[in-house]
């Protein structure tokens, strides 16, 4: 679910400013909010990412073409530049690339992803986002009118040859404090294309019966990452249990079995 | 009168076009419209009601049916009628078939020697189609309605009945074979039918056509007809040879049609001819083009020659000069009275374009010999300045001088050319040319047909909509009678297609969609194809290029935008070539629009017109153009100088003046504006938008020069560096403190 937020990643950031004016709101709305491209080395593909403000207010938006990168709890995070093995950052131009939008009107932002003729891997998948970032518009800075500041991702991915996933599942952690349980459950990707999180996690009693199911948020698991997927869970009382992860590849199903022994409260 | 009235309401309610151009989102819908329509030059007026059922049969097929009922001053009218279905395509054929009245073209190929067509007619009948493999096969049967072919349709009366049966094999293939055969029966009677020769009362038509395109840029064709009528056998045939290439267009054909070829009413004068027809376009180097045209036609009554020359240079400075050369001559066999007429017209013409305007300045010498002899010697000087949105506004001036005193004079013309949209929600089209018109040049005309229209669309929601359409018709001959005369003896229909008279068109209309079931359902993809109904079409083409110039015309030497997609109202669509080229052919005259699809379009590329509104005519083709620009831009870093460190500047407004755009720079000051058109700014960093006062240490200077299209200017570098503000001091009233003896320290 997290994922998902973060994947709209519609953060409100309200500017901190003074002036007297009232804030207003921006409701911008955009699809789509990822891109699955399938490519070839020196093939280009043109698409595009609509944006349409729904306020009542004229915005700025500024674009800008971003690797993405996942932080060892899964967060996505979008920065400038990271490794360039599994960017296509660089082979992605956006135009416009900062444009002045209108009450009720819709911009296209259009993108032309243009796949090197030699690439580090021949089957890969790289991956980049397209960033846009509300501002108030020149005038409305000038005059000092405030607004609220959006951003906004659309994820690419463009994949390049038939790369394979490599899932592993590595040995399951329950973390205690004094008012929370949390599994923590590590995946990584030693393959050539993300995978997906789609499955459950269910957590049994020794009688076999099933006291709590978790969805996974489909959240992915990209090439070359280690990570650490973290679920809340009830509290448990003293005892031994089971818990069973599957986790749906689609042509298979993953399974990691992990007994849980809850020990007295001293 | 009731022929008359149901004609017009085929083209007053849209049935006829969402059968035609049926698509996948039509499937399940019904549409009904309340339309009014008045035409001043005919002194009518017409209410009427329109009702298109499109149902999707899974599976099955498509069955669309149209029906319409209109009053008038005569009483109350059924218009147009018809039932369609389009049977899904599958792996063992396809069929379709279609009753009422409708629109049908009975010829093998669009055969195109000596100009000669053979255009959509009105029937009412029945016709059907099936296809199996790489063979299809179209039988049709019905009674023909005289028409002239336009926008504003006119039935003039019925005509002749035909019946027969269509075989083509292989029609997608590099050899392509088709055989026809019919029977025909011509109404004698028929006063509104023009007939240039004596139709036979009856006839039986064999004919036998081959395509055969050997390669990709070859096409040839040739048909072979046999005529029974009146108990005699007479042959037509015709060949041509066809290429097209970036450098070397040409066209050679020769044909010969007996008197009794397809005698099907108001085509009588197709028949009855024959010559050979030529034309070339070469490309010798980038700079000069080369193209020229010859044809020469025999009839029983008369004979023609029409010859042209061109040659075209290109010159530096977006300078372009071209000499030309025509002569016609037409000579009347038997007649004494007129023997014969010639016109020789020559003219230098250049041009120019700069930015967006397009500047032309000819000088022509045009003599005529019929009975009495002229000769005109003028110079024409028009401008047309072209705008985003496609509006283009245009001017002509022509000086005239003349040995006929009518001839002689100034003549004014402008144009006004483009469309404009508020949003979603209204639309306005506007193709008008106002004063006298002295561009549609021919060679028997100085002047011909001048049209206005404008349409203005509002989606009332997202099911109905209005329209309000004006089409406006002037004729404005000034022709030498025996051109007429002539020119219509061979076959040249000088005669307008909308008619004889000066026309005030208002067509209003609301419209509203009703949907159901699974519309978009792939499965119906593939029901357009073999689809039987047509009506008058003219062509669309164009181009989509990279207008490095940047003034809103193709010029030699720019390149062409490949793959690109181009649709036409939205509904049917097709990709530019190599060289940015696309073509619509059988488009729907009237009013249409072309639209690029920008998301098909390179990101380097800013398309300066996403739509494009074109008046079709009859028979005729449009030329519609995409000019894109290549995307500049400027980009760079803000930096501040704080101590021995350079920090980035997030923020902070970057203005490119005096185009008014502006970018930000991002938490790493780099900066980004793009689609910069060519040109000199300044380029500053705006000081409210940086949180204190700077000065700038370094920047770009004060001009920045785009001066090629796509040119990325990278690295533009603002180096700033607080001014600290000395402060301001503001000393109050000084006061005194007295100590006393008891006393402490009092501020007073």
């Amino acid at each position: 679910m997290r994922w998902a937020f973060l994947c709209a990643f519609v953060s409100l950031c309200l500017c901190a400013g003074l002036a007297p004016q009232a804030q207003a709101g921006i409701d911008l709305a955009y699809q789509p909010m990822r891109v699955d491209l399938r490519l070839t080395p020196g093939q280009t593909q043109t698409g595009v990412v609509q944006l349409k403000n729904q306020g009542t207010q004229a915005i700025h938006l500024r674009g800008r073409m971003m690797d993405f990168v996942v932080s060892d709890d899964n967060t996505p995070q979008f920065v400038a530049r990271t490794d360039e093995n599994y960017s296509c950052r660089s082979w992605t131009i956006l135009n416009p690339v900062e444009v002045d939008i209108a009450p009720d009107s819709v911009v296209p932002f259009r993108y032309t992803v243009q796949v090197p003729a030699t690439l580090v891997a021949e089957s890969r998948t790289f991956r980049c986002a397209l960033t846009f970032e509300s501002m108030p518009t020149l005038e409305d800075r000038i005059q000092k009118r405030t607004t609220n500041q959006v951003r906004l991702v659309t994820v690419l991915y463009a994949t390049v040859g038939s790369p394979a996933a490599t899932p592993e599942i590595g040995n399951p952690e329950i973390r205690k404090t004094e008012d929370a349980w949390r599994l923590e459950i590590p995946f990584s990707n030693a393959g050539e294309t993300h995978y997906r999180l789609n499955g459950q996690v269910f957590i049994k009693d020794h009688d076999n019966h099933t006291i709590e199911t978790l969805e996974m948020d489909s959240s992915p698991i990209q090439p070359a990452t280690s990570v650490h997927v973290g679920f809340d869970i009830k509290a448990l009382p003293q005892g031994e249990y089971t818990m069973l992860l599957q986790l749906n590849l689609g042509s298979k199903i993953l399974e990691k079995e992990a007994i849980v022994e809850v020990l007295p409260s001293r | 009168m009731k022929r008359l009235i149901a004609a017009t309401l085929l083209l007053v309610s849209p049935g006829v076009l969402a059968a035609q151009n049926l698509q996948r989102d039509d499937v399940n819908t019904a549409r009904i419209s309340a339309s009014a329509f008045t035409d001043t030059g005919a002194h009518r007026s017409t209410g009427g009601l329109g009702f298109d059922l499109v149902q999707g049969f899974s599976n099955r097929g498509v069955l669309s049916s149209s029906f319409s009922l209109a009053g008038d001053q005569d009483g109350l009218h059924s218009g147009r009628s018809f039932a369609h279905w389009d049977g899904l395509a599958s792996a063992q054929g396809s069929t379709s078939s279609t009753a009422g009245s409708f629109f049908f073209q009975p010829q093998l190929f669009e055969n195109r020697a000596g100009n000669i067509y053979l255009p959509a007619v009105l029937m009412r009948g029945a016709e059907s189609q099936w296809s199996q493999g790489k063979t299809s096969v179209s039988a049709f049967a019905g009674r023909f309605l005289v028409e002239d072919g336009s926008r504003i349709l006119y039935v003039r009366g019925a005509s002749d009945r035909i019946a027969g049966v269509t075989t083509t094999f292989n029609p997608e293939g590099r050899l392509s074979y088709s055989v026809q055969f019919a029977r025909t029966s011509a109404d004698s009677s028929g006063t509104n039918i023009i007939r240039s020769a004596s139709a036979p009362l009856s006839s039986l038509q064999l004919r036998q056509a081959v395509q055969l395109k050997p390669f990709r840029w070859l096409k040839l064709n040739g048909e072979y007809s046999v005529s029974k009528a009146a108990g005699r056998l007479t042959p037509s045939y015709d060949a041509s040879l066809e290429h097209e290439g970036e450098r070397l267009t040409f066209r050679a054909a020769y044909v010969r049609r007996s008197p009794d070829y397809l005698p099907f009413g108001l085509l009588s004068f197709q028949s009855d001819r024959k010559g050979p027809h030529a034309e070339l376009r070469y490309r010798l180097t980038r700079w000069i083009e080369v193209g020229g045209s010859s044809v020469k036609l025999r009839t029983s009554a008369a004979e023609s020659n029409q010859y042209n020359g061109n040659t075209s240079f290109s010159l530096p400075g977006n300078f372009q000069l071209s000499l030309a050369r025509s002569e016609s001559r037409v000579k009347l066999e038997n007649n004494a009275a007129f023997s014969g007429q010639s016109m020789l017209l020559d003219s230098v013409t250049l041009t120019n374009s700069f930015r967006r305007w397009l500047t032309r300045a000819r000088v022509d010498d045009i003599q005529l010999r019929s009975t009495a002899t002229s000769r005109t010697r003028g110079l024409e000087i028009g401008e047309t300045r072209t705008f985003q949105n496609g509006l283009s506004l245009g001017g002509e001036v022509r000086f005239q001088k003349s040995n006929e005193p009518d001839q002689h004079g100034t003549r004014i013309s402008t144009a006004i050319h483009g469309s404009y949209n508020w949003g979603s929600r209204v639309t306005l089209n506007v193709q008008t040319d106002l004063g006298r018109d002295i561009r549609n040049e021919t060679l028997f005309a100085l002047s011909n047909l001048r049209t206005s229209s404008a349409s203005l669309t509002v989606k009332l929601s997202r099911s109905a909509n209005l329209r309000f359409e004006y089409y406006g018709t002037r004729l404005n001959y000034e022709l030498n009678r025996d051109s007429i005369l002539a020119s219509a003896l061979l076959g040249n229909s000088v005669e307008p297609v909308l008619g004889g008279a000066n026309r005030n068109v208002f067509f209003f209309q609301y419209q509203k969609t009703l949907r159901w079931g699974k519309s978009a359902s792939a499965e119906y993809d593939k029901t357009t194809t073999g689809v039987a109904i047509v009506r008058p079409v003219g062509t669309v083409g164009g181009r989509v290029f990279v207008d490095e110039n940047e003034n809103g015309v193709w010029d030699e030497g720019e390149p062409g935008a490949a793959n690109a997609i181009v649709s036409l109202n939205q509904l049917r669509k097709t990709t530019t070539d190599e060289s940015g080229r696309f073509e619509f052919t059988a488009v729907a005259v009237g009013p249409n629009e072309i639209a690029l699809e920008s998301d098909t379009l390179s990101a380097i590329f800013t398309p300066t017109v996403l739509r494009q509104p074109v008046a079709v005519a009859f028979k005729a083709r449009v030329q519609t153009d995409f000019p894109l620009r290549a995307a500049s831009s400027i980009s760079g870093r803000v930096t501040e100088k704080k101590g021995d460190e350079i920090i980035p500047v997030a923020d902070a407004a970057i203005r490119l003046e005096p185009s008014g755009l502006y970018g930000y720079s991002d938490s790493s000051g780099e900066f980004s504006i793009s689609n910069v058109p060519r040109g000199t700014y300044k380029l500053t960093v705006v000081p409210e938008t940086v949180d204190h006062q700077f000065r700038v240490v370094s920047g770009p200077g004060a001009a920045v020069d785009v001066a090629q299209a796509g040119q990325q200017l990278k690295e533009v570098e603002f180096l700033l560096e607080r001014v600290e503000v000395a402060p301001v001091i503001e000393r109050l009233p000084a006061s005194r403190i007295k100590v006393g003896p008891a006393a402490t320290g009092v501020l007073q």
